[in-house]
């Protein structure tokens, strides 16, 4: 009941000691939580002094007579307190959950992310399968923008090789706005490819207009409901360019556009070219929404000689 | 002329990552809160409260992270950002005595310590440490409209494998900006300006009207958009999409023709916290011994190369104004050469990181309140909010946004490279995870929904996308990583504990302690 950190850590000096305290403490309280939440409740109202937070709950915040926590990386070190204690973690994180998942992520249009997590029994059991003779593990890529993936994989793919014991891999498929499935497995030298997982399906982004019709226009109303201030939509309606343009000043979407294929494009000069790019400043780096290519727009005046 | 002859959308992203460390009496990374308060929450909402008082009709759309919400209302970061100003008041008036007879440094450094006393006086004073309180003042003007974002700035691109983690994200940032502001948020930023295909469902069925997306979002629609990036588009499920006019953003931005690399503009690196003797200064800094900027600067950009001359804060105002004039007649021209191509008024929709204005750009919020006045002054085109131009606009065209995002070449490269892919294998499985944990425990009470409530929290840390950012470009890695693996491993203990049905209750209230962000989170949301 009394072993509560403060009235432990004088007596001890080295930090290493002080973990191990601090972890049979734990223990212990864990014990007594399990026993009885009354006690424990008891106990944790002996922790030193308390700050409110915002939520109401009170944390443990006070400066200690525990040891200080040994060097933290980037962080500034004073005193820790039993909170510090109970916070720490190892900074590992499992090489593996057993999962047997291979998921895709699109990086770019011309590339896919793959990682995969494939248990040892996973492993074995597609080595059974495929015999003897020796097997390279490969990425396998199917294009199925215009077909399903059912039971029988397509007949076209791509494979790309992995190296070592790697668990991901960047593809460069090299193909945007399509969708991709892959898969992980063994490919045998006589060509018999033994899977062992599946992807889900992910579509790279797009880097060309993918059609000349702009389609359909809606009308979205939203009406400020007054005393609970809600914003809720009140009214969609849906029409082709020709049924919008007449709540539009101008040209634009000629009347022309009352089915897919029949409208004008935009003006091009309304297009502004260049993909952006990123260029990054700032103290915390976290500033991002910056462009880095060269552009058409009007140069800033630099007022050398303004003064 | 129409009515509107064209207009310019505004729009400030304001966001912090979690940085929250009650378990040590001060914290490097906390100072990243308190500079962004002092350089530039406080500095902007001065000037939308100047230009409010003196009549200026303007209008500016900002978001507000609910991290950000979240560290701005905590009683401990308030208390720590109060003794932050106080140390820093202390070095400044130490600054005053020590540059007293150099005729160059001597005015800057009065010029810091009324700086930091006035920050103090609006921060304590004025608005009795809630800056929360005061934006929402400034909503109820209408001229300025708030929004929201994701729950902890997820790159939801890169999270959709479960899309109940994307839910999740979109849901609670929902949810928070109602709790703060008693009122749905209509707008929601996108971290990272970052869409996919079918985004729009999620973002429809929590209640948005409106994000903003990147220039070649809208350029490679899955229709061509008549009005390019200058009318928004619906996205299939009625949720508008509004693109980032990409002449305005170079205007600002860009490395190579921007405002803010003026060589009359403050020198942001040369920071008496890197060139005073490190004795000097650890009376009055944050952390034990570790160098930081101090916010006390007195250089001037002054050139490409390392050599810096002094700060001169006439000729930055001056050149600040003179920005603010170019930007303005450049967005007139535009306005004029895009409305005679079209016969239609364009909106310009202009998004930046509001950490740009004042942080990083010291003469930022000059330059935003010069804007404003010379719009206000001219009839070219006319400021505008997201929601009010929805208003008076409520028809447009149906097409499904480019999967794209606002970084480095457009796409999510930054977010996902050789540096930090390793992050998303366990994103996955933590959401996998704490969506079957949910499924199991959908009627928890007492302890089992304080812990499963705690995970929740801790994976939503683990997905910020700063993490991954901070690793990528290489700066407090250790740092980025090191909060990465912390909140997975938290959430991995807690996991654990409710599947063995065994809690450890005494972590658990240290760990709700620490990470005491979003105190209504409801988890059944992943269920």
């Amino acid at each position: 009941m009394t072993r509560v950190p403060g009235d432990h850590a004088a007596k001890v000096e080295a930090i290493a000691a002080a973990e191990r305290l601090a972890e049979t403490v734990r223990r212990h309280l864990l014990t007594l939580a399990q026993a009885s939440l009354r006690i424990v409740r008891g106990l944790l109202a002996r922790l030193p002094a308390d700050e409110p937070t915002s939520d109401g709950s009170h944390a443990a915040v006070s400066a200690s007579d525990m040891p200080a926590m040994p060097a933290r990386p980037a962080a500034a070190r004073r005193a820790a307190t039993p909170a510090a204690d109970l916070l720490r973690t190892s900074g590992r994180l499992p090489t593996s959950y057993g999962s047997d998942r291979l998921v895709l992520l699109a990086r770019d249009p011309h590339c896919l992310y793959a990682y995969w997590d494939v248990s040892r029994a996973r492993e074995n059991a597609a080595r059974t399968e495929a015999g003897s003779d020796p097997l390279r593990l490969v990425l396998r890529t199917y294009d199925v923008t215009r077909i399903a993936f059912d039971a029988e994989p397509p007949r076209r793919f791509q494979d790309f090789a992995v190296g070592g014991d790697a668990h991901s891999l960047y593809a460069y498929v090299g193909k945007p706005g399509a969708c991709f499935v892959a898969e992980v497995g063994y490919l045998r030298a006589d060509g018999r490819f033994f899977p062992l997982a599946r992807s889900q399906p992910v579509w790279t982004p797009r880097t060309e207009q993918p059609g000349s019709a702009p389609g359909r226009w809606m009308t979205v109303g939203w009406n400020e409901r007054r005393g609970a201030g809600e914003v809720v939509p009140s009214a969609v309606t849906m029409g082709t360019a020709a049924q919008a343009s007449g709540t539009r000043p101008g040209s634009a979407p000629a009347p022309a556009a009352t089915s897919p294929g029949g409208a004008s494009p935009a003006p091009s000069s309304w297009q502004p070219g260049s993909a952006p790019g990123a260029v990054q400043r700032g103290s915390w780096s976290l500033v991002r929404g910056g462009l880095a290519s060269p552009t058409t727009v009007d140069s800033p005046p630099t007022g050398r000689s303004d003064r | 002329m129409p009515a509107d002859p064209g207009l310019l959308a505004l729009v400030l992203q304001a966001h912090l990552p979690w940085v929250r460390h009650p378990e040590l009496e001060s914290f490097l990374e906390e100072d990243w809160l308190f500079e962004a308060i002092t350089e530039t929450y406080l500095p902007l909402l001065d000037v939308f409260e100047r230009l409010a008082d003196d009549g200026i009709r303007h209008r500016v759309t900002i978001s507000l992270s609910p991290p950000l919400l979240n560290m701005l209302a905590d009683p401990l970061l308030q208390t720590r950002y109060e003794r932050y100003l106080e140390q820093r008041i202390g070095l400044a008036d130490r600054e005053v005595v020590r540059t007293r007879h150099d005729p160059a440094f001597a005015p800057l450094a009065r010029h810091y310590l009324t700086s930091f006393r006035r920050a103090h006086e609006t921060y304590v004073g004025r608005y009795r440490r809630s800056l929360i309180a005061a934006f929402a003042a400034l909503a109820g003007s209408g001229n300025v409209r708030l929004m929201t974002s994701a729950a902890t700035h997820g790159c939801l691109p890169l999270l959709a494998v479960n899309e109940q983690a994307v839910r999740m994200q979109v849901t609670l940032g929902m949810h928070e900006f109602r709790r703060f502001f008693g009122r749905s948020a209509t707008g929601f930023w996108l971290p990272e300006c970052a869409y996919y295909a079918g985004l729009d469902r999620i973002l429809a069925d929590a209640g948005v009207r409106y994000c903003c997306v990147d220039t070649h979002a809208i350029e490679l629609a899955s229709s061509p958009p008549v009005y390019g990036v200058h009318a928004p588009l619906f996205c299939p499920s009625g949720v508008a999409a509004f693109g980032r006019d990409a002449e305005c953003a170079r205007q600002v931005w860009s490395s190579v023709e921007g405002y803010p690399g003026d060589f009359d503009y403050r020198e942001f690196y040369r920071d008496i916290g890197f060139d005073l003797p490190l004795d000097e200064l650890r009376p009055f800094v944050s952390g034990a011994g570790a160098r930081t900027f101090t916010g006390i600067k007195y250089y001037r950009v002054t050139g490409p190369g390392d050599h810096k001359e002094p700060y001169n804060p006439d000729w930055a105002r001056a050149k600040a104004e003179l920005h603010a004039a170019h930007f303005v007649e450049s967005r007139a021209r535009q306005v004029a050469r895009l409305r005679d191509a079209s016969g239609r008024a364009p909106l310009l929709t202009a998004p930046f990181d509001a950490e740009l204005f004042g942080h990083w750009w010291y003469e930022g919020p000059t330059w935003l309140d010069s804007v404003c006045r010379r719009v206000a002054a001219q009839d070219a085109f006319r400021l505008t909010t997201l929601d009010e131009y929805l208003d008076a606009h409520p028809t447009h065209q149906v097409a499904e946004p480019n999967t794209s995002s606002w970084g480095f070449k457009g796409y999510h490269e930054i977010w996902l490279s050789d540096a930090n892919d390793w992050i998303y294998g366990h994103l996955h499985h933590a959401a996998d995870r704490m969506v079957a944990l949910t499924r199991r425990h959908r009627h928890a009470r007492g302890l089992v929904k304080r812990a499963l409530d705690q995970a929740a929290r801790e994976l939503l840390l683990a997905q910020a996308s700063d993490w991954a950012f901070i690793i990528a470009r290489g700066t407090v890695v250790d740092y980025a990583v090191r909060r990465t693996t912390e909140h997975l491993e938290r959430f991995g203990q807690l996991a654990a504990e409710i599947e063995r049905g065994a809690i450890d209750e005494v972590r658990l209230t240290a760990v709700e302690a620490a990470d005491n962000l979003f105190p209504t989170i409801d988890p059944t949301c992943y269920a």
